[in-house]
């Protein structure tokens, strides 16, 4: 039954480390791949051709995307040990809420928390504690979002544990002041080993946000300084100003159809002479 | 007092997918249409942290996101089952639901939109339609469900209904059928389902309604 399993990720992943958790939890022996995202490999490109990321399962060289779609699958393929949805169709369909409101959620405010500055930072802030407030709500007085064991809310959400740290050093507030339950909650679940072993430290997040953060600075201000430039010569005009260069690696990494790579020829040619390096450095680390 | 009730609003597609759902199945229901500009009380109630449609209500118990919806359905009401049996194939049907879900956003955005932001979102449905016709549709498969239609179907009719009207609408017409053949057969294939027919809205009250729509995005944008 169990096959050959090959799991594609990328270390500081949280949606890569729910799908390990799960594999964890359901005590699965599979080949771990790190994968280098400023260098795809050829297996990840062939895997999910669609959106070309991160986690990808591949269960006797058949491709699953998406992290709570892997969690669900191994929980129905090897369904004879920890169940991680319940049984009842309503309960696993409130599981399935929640875990698709950490989806909606979690990653895009917690990105802008350490992304952001000023207010737009605030604003990400206020809203992120009003979801984690939202989820401890949702738990209650449960040791687990599935009651009194852990189940598919608690992997979707607990790999974001490992990145509060990263969050409140860049936003300089505390989770745990907000939300203690919450973070009681998490510390619970980091006891298991099927969590502990699968989270990230949360101190090596922060280095590689750090050095994320560097890069993509200096990017910042090479693509202002280059559409600035197109826009005076009159090639076009900007609606955003990261479009050009995003344009430009997105032509560059094949990801744009044909009849846009038309259009953004004259972009290309005044971005070629300046920003082939630094849209290298751009590209890298989405996760 | 209903078993089964819908809270929604004709015009959605995420509404559309449910009352698919539902009827394909038989199961009655009683519908309520919800105002967005003045949202109910029981709507309120039943989907307090998005406030949100559609919501089915079954036996007083609200389940809110349309995907979570379908998937509730399937699994309550076992005949005429919407996804197939296999995990890893409905592992790929889940994939493919939500990519109808970012397919869906990106048709509303080519209406809520102008010049070059509507430039760009047009060049993104079509990406989107360009990747359902390579790596989602399969040369000789009648629906996504096979030979008969299934979840991933219904959750594409945004495709299949609204897209059409949208490009009438604003002018924009990123999709060119004899460019996408699987897709164009598709289409034509999932609006022959008499079901779907009957669960699809009018398209003429569509027509009128986005005509409105449109001419209020036009006016917020030249203020």
């Amino acid at each position: 039954m169990e096959g050959e399993v090959v799991l594609l990720d990328f270390w500081p992943s949280m949606f890569g480390m729910r799908t390990r958790i799960a594999l964890a939890e359901k005590q699965i022996k599979y080949e771990y791949r790190e994968e280098d995202l400023r260098n795809k490999s050829a297996l990840l490109l062939q895997m999910n051709p669609v959106h070309k990321k991160i986690p990808v399962l591949i269960h006797n060289g058949k491709p699953i995307c998406e992290s709570l779609i892997q969690v669900q699958y191994i929980d129905e393929v090897w369904n004879d040990r920890a169940p991680l949805l319940p049984p009842n169709p309503y309960q696993r369909a409130t599981a399935r809420f929640w875990a698709d409101f950490v989806d909606k959620k979690i990653y895009d405010l917690g990105a802008k928390v350490w992304r952001t500055k000023g207010e737009e930072q605030e604003a990400a802030k206020k809203e992120l504690i009003e979801c984690l407030k939202l989820l401890e709500g949702q738990l209650g007085d449960n040791p687990y979002f599935g009651g009194k064991d852990f189940g598919f809310v608690d992997v979707a959400l607990v790999p974001f544990y490992c990145w509060f740290y990263t969050y409140e050093k860049f936003g300089s507030f505390s989770i745990e002041a907000e939300c203690p339950k919450l973070i009681a909650w998490a510390k619970r679940c980091m006891q298991k080993e099927s969590v502990a072993k699968s989270l990230a430290d949360q101190e090596k997040i922060y280095d590689f946000v750090l050095h994320l953060k560097k890069a993509l600075g200096i990017e910042d201000e090479v693509a202002k300084e280059t559409v600035r430039a197109a826009e005076t010569a009159g090639f076009f005009r900007v609606v955003n100003f990261m479009d050009s260069a995003i344009l430009y690696i997105k032509v560059k990494w094949g990801i744009l159809s044909s009849s846009m790579v038309r259009s953004s020829c004259k972009v290309i040619a005044l971005l070629e002479g300046h920003a082939h390096q630094r849209a290298q450095e751009v590209s890298k680390f989405r996760l | 007092m209903a078993a089964v009730k819908l809270l929604g609003v004709w015009v959605s597609p995420y509404n559309c997918r449910v009352i698919c759902a539902l009827k394909l199945k038989g199961i009655a229901y009683e519908y309520i249409e919800e105002d967005l500009l003045n949202k109910s009380p029981l709507l309120l109630q039943y989907n307090p942290v998005h406030k949100k449609i559609p919501v089915l209500v079954h036996d007083g118990r609200p389940i809110c996101e349309s995907a979570v919806i379908l998937r509730y359905v399937d699994e309550t009401w076992p005949q005429n089952p919407l996804s197939p049996t296999d995990p890893y194939e409905r592992a790929v049907a889940l994939f493919w639901i939500k990519f109808a879900d970012d397919t869906t956003s990106s048709i509303a955005m080519i209406y809520l939109t102008t010049g070059e932001e509507q430039e760009k979102a047009a060049k993104e449905c079509l990406e989107m339609l360009e990747t359902i016709e390579e790596h989602g549709l399969i040369e000789g498969k009648k629906f996504f469900g096979g030979d008969e239609i299934n979840m991933v179907d219904i959750a594409f009719c945004s495709v299949a209904h609204w897209l059409g009207v949208i490009e009438e609408v604003t002018g924009l017409k990123p999709f060119e059928p004899h460019k996408l053949p699987k897709l164009k057969s598709w289409i034509l294939n999932f609006k022959s389902v008499p079901v779907i027919k009957e669960s699809l809205p009018d398209i003429e009250t569509m027509l009128a309604f986005f005509k409105g729509r449109r001419e209020m995005v036009l006016a917020s944008k030249s203020s």
